[in-house]
């Protein structure tokens, strides 16, 4: 236990060289989606209830909050496994991998926080205590999901040009494919089929559901349980041969 | 004597080639030993071996009795290792870089850091501790990637190039640590720098086709090459023709050279560059020179399998 908070501990300094900066795009970037995204949607989707500003802060939470962690992540395993001084270190190899997922999870919450924060100001509907604690709960798992999704397109090691046109692509289809800010039913029926066996859309749904008061889909809950502890079981599995010992 | 390390019929291939083959060899405890060899001759790779950064592909790695293929955790707690590249996390100050990967060995806080500065001062970096990797040259960070191998006072040394990039006097103070600690260490260290590991070494292995092709003190290897020495013949003008046509024919000398005015080549019979000088006798020699083998001279000039 010690050894994963001097590892974190290490990642949170690591923070401070650029805190300005940090600071700045993690309240930036809930902004921009709202001020580019939502406010020309709100004029354009218009029966949404209540109202579609209220009902599209769960996609500003989610896209910040997640993609966050997706491009994160990436720096994070960068610096983790390239680095033979950390490799060669007397710890499990597994200590490593879960304290990148733990300092994941702090980052995606704290940028999730913010993006509530953000929201709640501009749209005057306020998260209440209980509802905040919800939302993280249900966030949690999509975040491991997302930091695993990362770690194999770590693990791809394409070249920087292919790397930056998925990163713009998942950006693309966590805006507009997951019924954060377009909802869902505008999408064609297969599309809609095949989507809801991932578990992001369903868990975006839970949380409008939440903005909505209405209540939550534990079959959301669960798929996405399942599939964060199946892409963690995997992580895990690859990760003495794909990153320690493949220097 | 009790081996700190030692390969057994060890096999690995990169990328389908057979880089390491049949690699056997015993590393003693509380010596220095370096390991020379060609570029990509898989000096880093065996080092990687050691240090549980790479799979084996054939063969078995111990290091202080531990099997690296079930024992990678304890063999990571005695060893120290500094890799070819500095590996400095930029966030972070230097004297940070250091003391954090102290903790990550298990000091406290406090500890760590009264080490790292001990350490700093004595590897002449106290004054770079509050900066960043970023402001500081390869060479300086060399010197930071060799204290943080230290830093937890490893049984094992285990060091990648140590002298990269050096200026002499940075070197001169990593081996003159590597002296005080020799008889207390294990150092195993890789290198290009053939002056260093003859110098430094109570041990040299060069690594030639994927095997260990010498494995001993520099003067066991001076002595398997026979008498081996290094002639060089300057002549005021150019090389005389009948030399240049008939040198390579000679069966005794070995790997001439012939750069402007100056002939260099390799025997283990002095006659040879006594009969030369004499059939060039007319011809106006300006310089002669004769001298043992160094490493570099058995490396360079000689394939080592051919004097076994």
């Amino acid at each position: 236990m010690k050894i994963i908070l001097t590892l974190l501990k290490k990642e949170f300094i690591a923070l401070r060289k650029s805190l300005f900066i940090f600071l700045a795009v993690i309240i930036s970037f809930p902004l921009f989606v709202y001020l580019l995204i939502v406010l020309p949607l709100s004029m354009l989707v218009l029966d949404i209830k209540p109202i579609y500003i209220n009902w599209s802060a769960a996609g500003v939470w989610t896209v910040t909050g997640l993609f966050s962690v997706y491009l994160y992540s990436y720096n994070l395993y960068e610096k983790t496994f390239k680095n033979e001084s950390i490799l060669v270190l007397p710890i499990p190899s597994y200590y490593l991998l879960l304290s990148n997922y733990l300092f994941l999870i702090l980052f995606g919450t704290f940028q999730i926080s913010i993006s509530i924060i953000i929201t709640s100001m501009l749209t005057h509907d306020h998260v209440g205590f209980l509802n905040y604690i919800l939302i993280l709960f249900l966030i949690i798992p999509l975040i491991i999901v997302i930091a695993s999704i990362g770690l194999f397109f770590y693990l791809f090691r394409g070249n920087k040009l292919s790397l930056s046109l998925i990163n713009i692509i998942y950006l693309i289809v966590m805006i507009f494919g997951y019924g954060s800010f377009i909802p869902l039913k505008y999408f064609p029926q297969t599309y809609i089929t095949y989507i809801q066996f991932f578990p992001i859309p369903g868990m975006i749904q839970n949380l409008q559901n939440i903005i909505s008061g209405e209540p939550i889909m534990f079959s959301s809950l669960i798929l996405s349980l399942f599939f964060s502890i199946i892409m963690l079981l995997l992580s895990f599995f690859i990760l003495d041969k794909k990153l320690v010992r493949n220097i | 004597m009790e081996a700190s390390i030692t390969f057994k019929s060890v096999a690995k291939k990169i990328k389908n080639e057979t880089l390491l083959a049949e690699l056997t060899f015993g590393v003693e405890k509380n010596t220095i030993f370096s390991i020379v060899g060609p570029n990509g001759s898989g000096k880093s790779t065996i080092i990687k071996l050691i240090c549980g950064l790479l799979y084996k592909d054939k063969g078995s790695i111990y290091v202080k009795g531990y099997d690296v293929d079930t024992k990678i955790d304890e063999i990571k707690s005695i060893v120290g290792y500094m890799p070819q590249q500095n590996h400095m996390d930029n966030e972070l100050t230097i004297l940070e870089n250091i003391s954090l990967y102290a903790q990550l060995h298990g000091f406290n806080q406090d500890k760590a850091v009264e080490n790292s500065k001990i350490i700093s001062e004595k590897l002449n970096i106290n004054k770079y501790l509050n900066k960043f990797p970023d402001d500081l040259s390869f060479g300086t960070l060399r010197m930071v990637s060799f204290a943080r191998a230290l830093i937890h006072k490893p049984e094992i040394l285990i060091l990648d190039e140590p002298t990269l990039n050096l200026d002499p006097i940075n070197r001169d103070l990593i081996w003159n640590y590597i002296n005080e600690i020799k008889h207390e260490r294990t150092v195993f260290y890789a290198t290009q720098n053939f002056h260093e590991s003859q110098e430094y070494s109570n041990r040299i292995a060069i690594l030639y086709g994927g095997t260990i092709k010498y494995n001993g003190t520099f003067e066991y290897l001076v002595k398997n090459t026979f008498g081996l020495a290094r002639f060089v013949i300057s002549f005021s003008d150019k090389i005389p023709d009948f030399i240049k046509k008939n040198i390579s024919l000679r069966p005794n000398i070995i790997k001439p050279t012939m750069i402007d005015n100056k002939l260099k080549f390799y025997s283990t019979d002095k006659m040879e560059f006594f009969k030369i000088i004499k059939e060039c006798i007319n011809n106006d020699i300006n310089e002669i020179d004769s001298s043992k083998c160094s490493l570099e001279d058995i490396f360079r000039g000689i394939d080592p399998g051919d004097r076994e």
